[in-house]
């Protein structure tokens, strides 16, 4: 049974078309809005996205955009639904990435086709090639591995970079601990990346770059995780670690998420990024942007 | 994540299954603070099926530790699994919450007619 992310805001449209979709005998998962679009495409792994495009917030052609930016949601074909029908809504369509196109109201039949194309395309007709002698080529180089990810900056997006994390460890070969380790550090930044970069109700992206380290291309002496975001700058360092030896009734509820960071990662950088703009209206400068490089050592 | 609640009077046991993260770890609070309104102050809560808790877990926990010593009872942790005892332990966790090899001996740490 073909899984469908449905992205519609429209409850009217979006209750029609699930409906008449999983009498069809698709299987519908709903997406309201295009962050959750995303956040859904990277976790509930559907077979074919219907993306309006007409969205708050992020709309169908940026959600577009990150999905075809992301490895991991790169392959998932897109089909832009919009109630405009001019010519260069398709075209702006397929240039955020859209893989087709139809317009609103829907005719289903047209749509099934088009969904029925994307699901299964046909393999492209090939001349057949003429015998080749059989080389007996060198076994490839393994590569240190690596990967990147943009995901909307809310917690949803979390299912996602937890699977490219637990990739990251599968293919360093991870003991339980320190996967387990790496998790912790995942979601800590992430939490505080979602509260204090971006303002409530408006969460921006954040992009989660994996790599593993080390001389020798085979097996990795380190692995890495960066997190970049665009948004308002903050210091994940300016908040003391808890004393963690004080009784239950004295201890501070904050800084114990970035104490755990520090101890579970052997090495943390930590830098603002983007351009510096300056506010001539009222003298202040501010940076746009945070980066945050932690490594963590296997031996 | 997914959380049972098993009474065995006077003591409630939760047994939580998944990985307590930020975006889960609103649903361990509201479970939690459900049974300290409800009166159910001794609580234990097994973790054998926990693979991981980030700080928004420990936070869970610790809030619900304060509420239940505060009313005269305790939260009681069981089976906690060695990598989410080192998180534990890294944040200090493991000096100010009870913690037992099993739900059995959590439970029976709990006075008689307490």
């Amino acid at each position: 049974m073909p899984k469908i992310l449905l992205v519609e805001d429209n409850e009217l449209n979006r209750e029609m078309l699930s409906r008449r979709l999983v009498r069809k005998g698709f299987e519908v998962v709903i997406a309201v809005d295009g962050l959750q679009g995303v956040a859904l495409a990277g976790s509930a792994k559907p077979d074919l996205i219907l993306m309006d495009m007409s969205l708050p917030g992020i709309d169908g052609w940026e959600a577009t955009r990150l999905l075809k930016a992301d490895a991991a949601t790169r392959a998932v074909p897109v089909l832009a639904l919009t109630a405009h029908a001019m010519s260069d809504d398709r075209a702006k369509a397929m240039a955020a990435g859209c893989d087709d196109f139809d317009t609103k109201p829907v005719d289903l039949d047209r749509l099934l086709g088009k969904m029925d194309a994307l699901l299964h395309p046909q393999p492209p007709v090939q001349a057949a090639k003429p015998a080749q002698p059989e080389l007996h080529a060198a076994p490839p180089r393994p590569l240190l591995w690596a990967t990147e990810l943009t995901m909307p900056a809310v917690p949803q997006s979390l299912p996602a970079m937890q699977a490219a994390v637990h990739e990251l460890c599968d293919r360093a070969g991870l003991s339980r601990e320190q996967r387990a380790d790496l998790q912790v550090v995942l979601d800590e930044i992430c939490a505080n990346i979602f509260k204090h970069a971006y303002a409530p109700g408006a969460p921006g992206s954040v992009q989660l770059a994996l790599r593993h380290l080390g001389a020798d291309a085979t097996v990795p002496a380190a692995v890495e995780l960066s997190f970049t975001d665009q948004g308002r700058p903050f210091n994940p360092l300016a908040q003391p670690a808890p004393d963690v030896s004080l009784p239950l009734e004295a201890r501070p509820i904050g800084g114990l998420g970035i104490h755990l960071v520090r101890q579970l990662t052997d090495s943390q950088t930590y830098s603002q990024t983007g351009s510096q703009t300056s506010n001539e209206k009222d003298g202040h400068s501010a940076a746009e942007g945070n980066r945050l490089l932690l490594v963590k050592h296997l031996k | 994540m997914q959380i049972t609640v098993n009474q065995q009077d006077p003591i409630a046991v939760l047994a939580i299954a998944g990985s307590v993260d930020s975006l889960t770890a609103e649903k361990l609070t509201a479970a939690l603070s459900a049974q300290v309104h409800a009166g159910q102050v001794r609580l234990v809560v097994d973790f054998s099926g926990v693979d991981y808790t980030s700080s928004a877990g420990l936070r869970s926990l610790l809030g619900a530790l304060k509420d239940c010593r505060r009313l005269g009872g305790d939260l009681r942790l069981a089976a906690v699994r060695p990598a989410v005892m080192r998180v534990l332990s890294l944040s200090g966790f493991a000096s100010i919450i009870k913690m037992f090899d099993d739900v059995t001996a959590a439970v029976a740490s709990y006075p008689v007619g307490a």
